[in-house]
């Protein structure tokens, strides 16, 4: 295993070899390891901590109130009206039913975000990482075929038991995105960025699922997010689904578009060189068309 | 003194902490740190501090919020380590205050103003 | 009121004063890698303090989206950061043939 023809064991001294040669790391050390040195004088930062004290105090006062200010019915109320929700995970019942309009903005703050993150490096990438083959390390493959169809399945399962127990559509949508952040490290998987039409589908699938089921329940109970009696418990369960592949695509896409930084001599090979697929691509350097211009 | 309120104190102590790192430390990523960890400290005081009849039980609507709280803070995370990453790949620097002595001589950083 | 000593009572104070251990070493330390790694433990302890107050959901969400999600974002910022300070040539995600 340890032969000289090794690739491995060349990568690994050839590696070795390089570290500490030719690297400024005076110069990009504080990137990794910050000195304090420009986090401002000590007095500073002890006039900071000390000001800090009558906060606490502060804090320390209001929390002793908010024991008597919560509304001591509302656990008996959301007790009561369980059966009406269609779930008895009584959290479920409050994120898709009671709390509904919550899990919708909640969800349309995720597809934002993605957005805004993939638009950082002014949506230049379509793929996140270049081209790789998967790497033919024996541990990583065995990990990853027991890791990723175990997390596959425990997803579909938290998902479905989401409805009676502690669990439910983040929880499975947090570790299939562990699944494919895992796929995507390991270069078995090639996420495209946000700016590949199925990505975004997938992402707005969970704000889109949340609004056609809103208005669809409107002429049957007469208010958005309102589910009839009986429909509550498949309409939770399939937006729960959703939420599940939408969460997951877009924590993956929040891993994958986040920019990298380009050595300062270098360009960034992650560029597509024929643009952006949806023709709205900014070369490095070029200003943005002006759409009044003729 | 009850099992709920040490959390709550623990609450309170990792808010403040938090919040003292984010004021004085000039690292961006300390800072967003910083922030995450407040967030954390406010959702331990939201589940901790309130009465409840069954300490064994949590009530369900903060559960929910705490856990709308949790979704959306990755979210946050996300955005703010990308911009901090975005600061770095222009200036070469973790720091907001660039100095201009050990600044990158990065090509694509921006034009000084005129 | 003083509670009586319990086993519980004491493995609480354990996990909050962990909590605030870990927040004031990894505010405190100055190496990046470390203090992910200070972070990706307070999730998961944070974790076992959403069990003892009763909030399994919360606690299966913590350690996916918070330890497990938020972990693996700062440790991508941190490998990017490592690829330009020339620290982790090994692993150039930018230049890979």
């Amino acid at each position: 295993m340890s032969g000289p023809t090794d690739p491995q064991a060349n990568n690994a001294t050839g590696a070795a070899s390089e570290t500490g040669t030719g690297v400024d790391h005076a110069h990009v050390r504080p990137l990794l390891e910050d000195d304090g040195s420009r986090d401002g004088p000590a007095i500073l930062t002890w006039m900071v901590g000390l000001l800090l004290v009558p906060a606490g105090v502060l804090l320390a006062l209001g929390l002793r109130g908010a024991a008597d200010s919560r509304d001591p019915r509302i656990p008996d109320l959301i007790a009561e009206h369980l059966p009406e929700t269609g779930v008895s995970n009584p959290v479920t019942g409050v994120l898709l039913n009671f709390r509904g309009y919550d899990t919708l903005l909640e969800v349309a703050v995720l597809v934002a975000a993605m957005v805004a993150v993939w638009s950082l490096d002014r949506g230049q990438r379509v793929f996140g990482l270049p081209a790789g083959r998967a790497r033919d390390e024996p541990v990583l493959a065995a990990v990853l075929r027991l890791a990723v169809p175990t997390a596959f399945l425990t997803a579909v399962y938290l998902t479905w038991l989401g409805s009676s127990e502690p669990a439910g559509a983040f929880q499975a949508g947090a570790l299939l995105a562990g699944a494919g952040v895992l796929l995507t490290v390991a270069r078995v998987m090639r996420p495209p960025t946000a700016a590949a039409l199925p990505v975004r589908i997938i992402a707005a699938g969970g704000v889109a699922g949340f609004v056609v089921v809103g208005i669809a329940v409107l002429p049957f109970t007469g208010a958005f997010l309102a589910y009839p009696e009986g429909w509550a418990y498949p309409l939770i369960l399939g937006l729960e689904a959703a939420l599940a592949v939408a969460v997951a695509v877009i924590l993956v896409e929040l891993f994958v578009d986040v920019p990298s930084i380009p050595a300062p001599d270098s360009t960034l090979d992650t560029v597509d060189p024929t643009g952006d697929p949806l023709g709205r691509a900014l070369a490095p350097d070029a200003t943005p068309p002006d759409p009044g211009a003729p | 003194m009850t099992p709920l309120d040490l959390y709550a104190w623990a609450g309170v102590a990792v808010f403040l902490l938090a919040l003292h790192a984010v004021v004085t430390r000039a690292h961006l990523i300390w800072k967003v740190l910083g922030i995450n960890l407040m967030g954390t400290g406010v959702f331990l005081i939201l589940l901790a501090a309130p009465a409840r009849r069954d300490p064994l039980v949590a009530d369900p609507l903060p559960q929910g919020m705490v856990l709308t709280g949790i979704v959306v803070a990755v979210a946050a995370t996300a955005l703010a380590l990308g911009m901090a990453l975005r600061v770095m790949s222009r200036t070469g620097s973790p720091f907001l205050t660039v100095d201009p002595e050990s600044a990158d001589p990065d090509p694509d950083a921006p034009e000084p103003p005129s | 009121m003083t509670e009586p000593l319990t086993v519980g009572f004491v493995l609480d104070g354990l996990v909050a004063l962990l909590l605030v251990g870990l927040v004031f070493r990894l505010l405190r330390t100055r190496h990046l890698f470390e203090a992910i790694m200070l972070y990706v433990a307070y999730g998961l302890t944070l974790a076992l303090a959403w069990v003892r107050l009763g909030a399994p959901d919360i606690a299966l969400a913590e350690a996916a989206l918070g330890a497990g999600v938020t972990g693996a974002l700062f440790l991508n910022a941190w490998h990017r950061m490592a690829v330009r300070a020339g620290a982790d040539e090994r692993l150039p995600m930018e230049s890979d043939p």
